[in-house]
């Protein structure tokens, strides 16, 4: 990224710079972001040039000596973009301005939820209300209570179903039709009717209208498909979460030193040039080069690697990374939005802001639904208009296939799948965010793994002994570890975790000392003990040459080799590495079992790392990867045409993962890996990717099937409302057939989605591959209960649905049985 | 009809490109015949200074 490059340029400010944003117009991809920088880069004068996307900004550090603001604007325009109103800030000002925007959309989401919630449960209570009304034999006229619910119906037409208005003509702008172009059709035809009978019933009468209410059937359409819009909504509600947790990494104030004195000062108020000290256990505030003192720096959060990392004057230190040890004293190169954070922040912004929306199953299927269904309608009202008994005629039946066609399970399909997929997952400890995440599933077909925490345990252990001489291995790990009791480094806790899992008897040591960045040194039962480094052994004289192809074979391997003297003299070697989890062959072998192709993805040099993935089982390796090249990594593989998931733990994955077509975090890791991703594994086990991934598509197999569900009756229906059936049987569409197959449809989709809870997760790469017999059964079986289900509803419809009576008994009831058959076999 | 069957690839950042809406913003380029559509300015404009390296069999969208 160009962004990453040009901010990491040495910058030595031989005079003060002035720094400037610029609000720019237009952006759209990064390829806009390397248009204006390289426009700007080109103005003489200009330092740096930073232009996150995300935010519109462009932040330049410029000498006003040669350069006037004129001059910037001129070169942003001259790139083709436009600047807003160009308000000079200090860059510092603008660290917390991408949280702020994050409340922002927090409140505005939190606002959206609550609206969607108050519309569909008083549109479902509407619509209860309705169909109570309508269906219970209260006895009432129909006649008299249709003004009420005229009312209450145009109430959640216009009020709760306001948004499929907007959202349909936004689409017919764009000449297409989606989900709510179906509904918004539908409904309104529904409502319309309904109206036009109830104001008006004498004329309709004598043009020929039935007296038929499909009040209920608007209604509860809208209503069903609101709450499953909240149920996701509602779901999602923390997507912003990523960037407000990378916020939340920052130190609020830093300890400055100005003119000899110290101060804490709140961390924007920090400029170049500061001297800062950090104090152990203190965040470091900004980035800088430390300047004075020592100690051992966790960068974990930041670069994933988990031994922390010895700083010495003229180390490079990172805003946000935890001090361990030692008190130091560092000199700020990097502030506000330049700092190593503040790009994670930016790469995760762009990240997010790149991705091309997934358009959903719901609306594929409603884009090519609705244009069939309207040219349906006219041939209908065409057909009948020319061999029909009257134009009314065709009026009624087109109107009849237009209310009929809108399915109202359709809204269900979706969260009813997710509600149970995601439960179903949560107990297997896997947290799934919204439906996109779910729908997303089904196209992966590339897994990228972080070796770091995830293929491997992400704490080093040890993974081999070498002793030497007449001492045993177990004695070499007891002195060794005897000496480490003091040690806090997490080379030495490795050593010492092992000898207590042995339940080896340690002996008390003296005269403790650590050397930062090489070992310790103690004295254990009167003999002087070292263990540490190759250089700590060299700096005691020690004579390492008879070991040298173990260590350095120790080394090819990934791993770390301690070298253990007693009295000068070499004992042996203590290999210590990350070691890889014991379950990850078995889930790359699972993963590979799904058709899925696996990458390991690590900042260690190819032998290294090639080691790893082979004893992972893992053919396609990315090492040497910096940190902050994953998320280029992952869209490198994207633009192959891969849809790629990407598992990683560290906040250095955040962009990665939020780049990523799905984000997986593992639980053991960072909250802001988690949440930058799609799906968190709780326990950290491996194999639950491969439960997830194969739930997921589960899942989406099931949201299939409900709107298969959600538009097969109707469509079976959309016949009858034709009148097909009218000529032999007298039998067209009327509201017990709508309200019939709108149970009926619910119904489906709702045990549809229940099924899901009798998933269980693959055990092994053969499961994946062979589903058992039970299973496809289990398939069938339900398959038959609702048709037959769908039979007797349906034939319960067609006798009341019954126009004439009596008199026409024989034929109806042929009729019914001729449309159950065909329900029945629409549902094979 | 569905919208998935009328996207266009931006060729200079791999992103999707609604053909429709890029030719009512004027968002797209001719060359050699053919007609390309553009995410946003940038992009066509990077692409009309200079548009043989977007074909490059190596070129690889910078997103």
């Amino acid at each position: 990224m160009t962004t990453a490059t040009d901010t990491r340029a040495p910058t030595t400010p031989t005079q003060p710079l002035e720094i400037i944003q610029l609000d720019v117009e237009g952006m759209t991809c990064a390829s806009c972001v390397n248009r204006i920088e390289r426009f700007v880069r080109k103005v003489d004068g200009v330092s740096q040039v930073n232009v996150n996307l995300a935010t519109e900004r462009a932040t330049i550090a410029y000498d006003p000596g040669l350069v006037t603001r004129a001059d910037l604007t001129g070169a942003v325009e001259a790139a083709g973009y436009d600047v807003r109103q160009p308000v000079a800030a200090e860059a510092t000002a603008s660290g917390s301005d991408p949280a702020a925007q994050v409340d922002a959309h927090e409140a505005a989401r939190e606002r959206e939820v609550a609206e969607l919630r108050r519309k569909s449960f008083v549109s479902l209570g509407v619509g209860v209300a309705m169909m109570a009304l309508m269906y219970l034999p209260l006895g009432l006229d129909m006649r008299l209570v249709a003004p009420a619910l005229l009312i209450a119906a145009t109430i959640v037409q216009f009020w709760a179903g306001s948004v499929f208005y907007r959202a349909a003509w936004t689409a017919a702008v764009h000449r297409s039709t989606n989900m709510n172009t179906l509904v918004a059709v539908g409904t309104s035809v529904a409502y319309g009717y309904s109206a036009f009978v109830t104001l008006w019933p004498s004329l309709a009468e004598a043009w020929g209208f039935p007296y038929h209410l499909y009040y209920e059937t608007a209604v509860i359409i809208i209503a069903l498909i609101l709450m499953g819009r909240w149920l996701e909504a509602r779901a999602k509600k923390q997507t912003a979460g990523a960037i407000k947790a990378l916020m939340g990494l920052q130190a609020r104030t830093a300890r400055v030193i100005r003119d000899g004195v110290e101060a804490d000062v709140p961390v924007e108020q920090v400029v170049v040039g500061d001297l800062v000290r950090v104090r152990p256990g203190e965040k470091v505030p900004v980035d800088g080069v430390l300047t004075e003192g020592r100690s051992a720096l966790d960068e974990s959060m930041l670069t994933g690697e988990s031994l922390p990392v010895e700083k010495e004057p003229g180390d490079e230190v990172i805003g946000a990374t935890l001090n361990r040890t030692g008190s130091f004293v560092f000199r700020a190169t990097k502030v506000g939005a330049d700092t190593a954070l503040a790009q994670i922040v930016r790469l995760v912004e762009e990240a997010q802001g790149s991705k091309a929306p997934l358009q959903r199953l719901a609306d594929q299927v409603a884009g090519v639904f609705v244009p069939i269904v309207l040219v349906v309608a006219a041939l209908t009202a065409a057909g009948w208009f020319v061999f029909g008994p009257s134009p009314v005629f065709a009026v009624t039946v087109a109107i009849a296939v237009l209310i009929i066609a809108c399915p109202c399970a359709l809204g269900l399909a979706t969260p009813t799948a997710i509600m149970v997929g995601t439960g179903k997952a949560a107990e297997h400890g896997i947290l799934i965010r919204g439906g996109e995440a779910l729908e997303q599933t089904r196209r992966i077909d590339t897994v990228v793994l972080d070796k770091t925490g995830t293929l491997t345990r992400g704490r080093p252990e040890v993974t081999r002994v070498v002793a030497l001489g007449g001492t045993s291995e177990e004695e070499l790990l007891r002195l060794a570890a005897s000496a480490e009791v003091g040690s806090e480094h997490p080379l030495g806790s490795a050593i010492l975790a092992r000898a207590r899992e042995l339940r080896l008897e340690l002996t008390d040591a003296t005269e403790f000392e650590a050397v930062p960045g090489r070992g310790v040194h103690a004295t254990v039962a009167g003999s002087r003990l070292s263990v540490g480094n190759r250089a700590l052994a060299e700096a005691g004289g020690v004579e390492l040459a008879p070991v040298a192809e173990v260590a350095d074979e120790i080394a090819r391997d990934g791993a770390t080799p301690m070298f253990v003297a007693v009295d000068g003299t070499l004992r042996g070697i203590i290999a210590v590495a990350d070691t890889l989890k014991a379950e990850s062959p078995q889930a790359v072998a699972e993963l590979e079992a799904l058709g899925l192709e696996v990458w390991m993805l690590t900042g260690d040099h190819a032998l290294t790392a090639e080691a790893i993935a082979r004893r992972a089982g893992i053919g396609h390796v990315l090492a040497e990867v910096q940190p902050d090249e994953k998320a280029a990594k992952v869209r490198e593989l994207q633009s192959q045409g891969k849809v790629v998931a990407m598992v990683g733990d560290g906040i250095n994955d955040a962009p990665a993962l939020a780049q990523s077509d799905l984000g997986v975090a593992i639980g053991t890791g960072t909250d802001v890996a988690m949440a930058a991703s799609d799906i968190t594994l709780i326990g950290g086990d491996l194999r639950t990717i491969v439960t997830a991934i194969a739930l997921s598509r589960k899942t989406v197999g099931v949201i299939k099937q409900g709107l298969f569900w959600a538009f097969g009756y109707n469509v079976v229906l959309i016949p009858v409302a034709m009148g097909l059936l009218y000529p032999f049987f007298g039998i067209l569409l009327n509201p017990v057939i709508a309200a019939a197959a709108m149970a009926m449809s619910s119904v489906s989709v709702v045990t549809n989605a229940l099924r899901l809870r009798s998933f269980r997760a693959p055990e092994s790469p053969d499961q994946i591959l062979h589903p058992p017999l039970m299973e496809r059964v289990r398939e069938y079986g339900y398959l038959v209960a609702i048709a037959l289900v769908a039979v007797v509803i349906g034939g319960a419809a067609l006798y009341f649905a019954n126009p004439a009576g009596s008199d026409e008994m024989p034929m109806s009831d042929r009729g019914a049985s001729t449309v159950v058959a065909r329900v029945d076999q629409a549902d094979r | 009809m569905a919208q998935t069957q009328m996207m266009a690839t931006d060729p200079v950042c791999g992103m999707h490109v609604d053909p429709q809406q890029a030719t009512e913003k004027g968002l797209t380029a001719e060359y050699n015949g053919e007609t390309y559509y553009f995410c946003g300015k940038g992009c066509m404009l990077d692409f009309k200074e200079n548009p043989e390296p977007y074909f490059a069999p190596d070129y690889k969208p910078s997103m």
